[in-house]
């Protein structure tokens, strides 16, 4: 009964296990949650005290899910006259349908039970073990069982309301049933999770207009046929699963962003859903529009040490809990990660290429330059020319703020790790490219050509510089970051691709950087690992330090293409593709860094997100690579190099600002 | 709360730099207390008695309103603890509330005497 299922809608989720049981505890994610408050932690179904067993689960739909069950007869020689189903469908908590179905001859006389409790944990509480500071209480009015939580003036409450009469307990609620013959009975639960108690009531049940929403989304998306079968389902489940990420919060409800993934990042993070904007910027480019919108409402405008604001940084993380409410924890929003300000600026310029969309651009002008003003002044700490991070806040600050962002990530060959400041190599490539990338924008929409000069010989003195001191001739490639003492950290990671992707790396270094990024120590055979075999923290299950990371190759693909190295490129894509496969055609956030000739199929890393909105968006990155899909000027530009696995490949309807295009390739060993 | 003196300073314009591109009606109101309207035309904020709010924001805990506009509190822990209220665009509030330090500050909005 381990595996779980879930249903969400942005950041409200149920997630039970196969009998649609919630039973969750400290460390365990079941339960319903809804603005990082876990609004259920107890919604357990018994059948004249017994639970029934599963026969079937249907959860073929993000925001609706289906249990089968029986009541056991404890011999595997009479048969069960009595089954149950489970219907439940995400709202404003979520909508239940319980229905007894009894099959057999003789009337039945059932107790059914619902055990229900909520803990309002924070999820932060969830993951780390911490105690509530309030008051949990629970009550019944107007046929409703209400659970509430109160410290002082944050107050939270569930409400739970049958359809029909039931009597409430202590421990929940529970009904009668007479069922005669082959009779059926059913009750309809609204769950309801309040966040302003004394505000509007929302409306309960389900979402009706979800289903549809996500069939506008589908059917508006470029349509893929291929010679390669799954491909077609990978394509399909990447698309499903970032319409289940659109995050609308309860502080910008009218606009639907990628959340970063289930069931710990359902939240707003600057990182995740600029890459996952970008990535996905070719087939569905409404998401990238909104994630500009809303990072650039949001956009630091003062000095805050405690959320490690600075002004013109773009936000790393958006919180709703109780911790965040009473500052025992900065996400409100908190501010420390160095690549989402220059990541900012990549897309601006990357969504105006692409959709030719210069009224967002003209109306972004002041947070962009805003975002600039922060590489030169607040990003390079030491006046040396880099960005560098070591965090203001030292009580719950990140230590890293990259998106390698775990402690021990960033670390020497010989396992040592570098002392802060960092300056990692990706965020000096995300910089160049954000400042080549303005460039172009105050030229052609800012009108500011002086500006766009400025920003190219800043951007060139970077590039420069960073060729000379993040070099290591040794090694033949470029140092995961200067440390503190500005001494080069000397592993050899997937960074490197990034330092591709971006751009920054020269023409004479490259060839040396893919050898790497596609040699035994990096390239499982499933994707390019976080750091290669033989380095000193190198785990093939450590977080950063060893597992392949979908989004990561698919950058790292993104820029062997770049550099002309296509054949590379739709190799390594493949390779993670194939990985899908075992998946059930869903990339996670992380898998095992083992390496393909030990084991026959990727090893999952155990607490892994999944879906991840990065992961579920890295096959749109490898289709764009594979095809060599580019924007110019006013035509898509399409220079496909396929795998020699997949003979023919078709994207027809893309959209951008030629209106829609079709995309075709072909495989030259076919 | 002295939301009065800011109507001694109605109709006076402010520049703030970090609202340029912005164009928005707040509302910043405490029952029983008294409101004032926000008007911010790219950069120049004007206060006045009067206003078509795209969103208000609304007090609930005594003195919380003038904490809030020196900067002493945050909008959205504030928000999320119940101890105020937006209606209208709360993205909009939350893109103002970084620069309302500066607009009390000009417009002497949090001078509580």
């Amino acid at each position: 009964m381990s595996e779980s299922i879930s249903i969400l809608d942005g950041n409200t989720f149920a997630v039970s296990d196969r009998r649609g049981d919630m039973e969750g505890g400290i460390g365990d994610d079941r339960g319903l949650f809804r603005h990082d408050t876990r609004f259920l932690s107890r919604w357990i179904l018994t059948v004249d005290g017994r639970r029934p067993n599963v026969l079937a689960t249907d959860d073929l739909d993000y925001f609706r899910a289906q249990f089968f069950l029986a009541l056991s007869t404890g011999t595997i020689y009479v048969d069960s006259h009595l089954s149950v189903m489970r219907q439940r469908a995400i709202g404003e908590g979520f909508h239940e349908e319980i229905t007894l179905l009894n099959h057999g001859k003789e009337a039945m006389d059932l107790d059914v039970q619902l055990e229900v409790a909520a803990d309002f944990a924070d999820l932060f509480e969830v993951k780390d073990k911490l105690t509530k500071k309030g008051e949990l209480y629970r009550r019944v009015e107007d046929k409703r069982l209400v659970l509430g939580y109160k410290r002082e003036t944050f107050a939270r409450e569930t409400w739970i309301e049958p359809s029909k009469p039931s009597t409430f307990t202590d421990e929940g609620l529970g009904f009668k049933v007479h069922l005669p013959p082959h009779g059926t009975w059913t009750v309809g639960l609204d769950v309801t999770a309040l966040s302003v108690v004394d505000g509007p009531r929302p409306k309960p049940g389900v979402r009706r207009d979800l289903a549809k929403t996500l069939t506008d989304w589908v059917d508006g998306a470029p349509r893929l046929t291929c010679s390669w079968q799954p491909l077609e389902a990978i394509y399909a489940r990447s698309l499903r699963d970032l319409a289940a990420l659109r995050f609308r919060s309860r502080l910008v409800p009218d606009f639907a962003m990628p959340a970063a993934g289930l069931p710990w990042f359902m939240a707003m993070f600057g990182r995740d859903s600029l890459i996952t904007s970008y990535q996905a910027l070719p087939f569905v480019p409404e998401l990238a529009a909104t994630t500009l919108k809303v990072l650039a409402a949001m956009q630091a405008r003062t000095l805050d040490p405690f959320r490690d604001a600075e002004p013109g940084k773009i936000l790393h993380e958006l919180r709703l809990g109780e911790m965040t409410a009473f500052e025992e924890r900065p996400h409100s929003p908190y501010y420390g990660a160095s690549d989402s300000t220059p990541l900012f600026l990549v897309l601006l310029e990357e969504y105006e290429r692409w959709t030719g969309d210069r009224k967002l651009v003209a109306a972004l002008e002041g947070p962009a330059r805003a975002a600039v003003r922060w590489i030169d002044e607040h990003g390079d700490r030491d006046g040396d020319g880099f960005i560098e991070y070591e965090r203001r806040n030292v009580e719950t600050g990140l230590d890293n703020q990259c998106w390698k962002d775990s402690w021990d990530s960033i670390a020497f060959a010989d396992g040592r790790i570098a002392e802060t400041p960092r300056a990692t190599c990706e965020l000096q490539g995300y910089a160049y490219d954000a400042k080549m990338r303005t460039a172009r924008l105050a030229r052609v929409v800012w009108n500011d050509p002086a500006w766009a000069l400025e920003l190219e010989h800043s951007a060139e003195k970077l590039r420069a510089q960073f060729n000379r001191d993040f070099w290591l001739p040794e090694r033949k490639f470029f140092a995961l970051a200067l440390d503190k003492t500005k001494q080069r950290v000397d592993s050899l990671t997937s960074n490197i691709g990034h330092l591709l992707w971006s751009g920054i790396v020269d023409a004479d270094k490259a060839d040396a950087c893919v050898r790497h990024l596609t040699g035994p120590a990096l390239f499982s055979g499933w994707g390019v690992r976080t750091m290669a075999v033989g380095e000193g923290s190198y785990n093939p299950i450590g977080y950063h330090v060893g597992t392949v990371w979908p989004h990561d190759t698919s950058l790292v693909v993104a820029g062997m293409r770049r550099y002309g190295y296509k054949a590379e490129a739709a190799r390594v894509a493949m390779a993670v593709l194939e990985a899908a496969v075992f998946f059930r055609h869903r990339l996670p956030e992380a898998f095992a860094g083992y390496d393909r000739a030990s084991c026959q199929y990727p090893v999952e890393y155990p607490t892994a997100c999944s879906p991840q909105a990065w992961a579920s968006a890295a096959p749109l990155l490898f289709l764009r690579s594979m095809l060599g899909l580019d924007a110019q000027g006013e035509h898509l530009i399409v220079d496909p190099v396929l795998p020699p696995e997949i003979a023919r490949l078709e994207l027809l309807d893309l959209p951008g600002r030629w209106g829609r295009a079709d995309a075709f390739g072909r495989s030259r060993i076919h | 709360m002295r939301l009065s003196r800011a109507y001694d300073d109605s109709m006076r314009h402010h520049r703030i730099p970090s609202l340029a591109g912005v164009h928005a009606c707040i509302e910043i109101s405490e029952p029983n207390k008294g409101h004032v309207f926000l008007n911010v035309a790219d950069g120049d904020v004007t206060l006045s008695r009067e206003g078509k709010p795209d969103c208000t924001i609304t007090g609930k805990v005594e003195g919380d309103l003038l904490r809030l506009v020196r900067g002493e509190l945050n909008l959205v822990t504030s928000l999320l603890q119940g101890r105020i209220a937006i209606e209208g665009d709360v993205m909009l509030a939350i893109q103002l509330a970084g620069s309302l330090p500066e607009v009390g500050g000009v417009a002497d909005l949090g001078d509580a005497r």
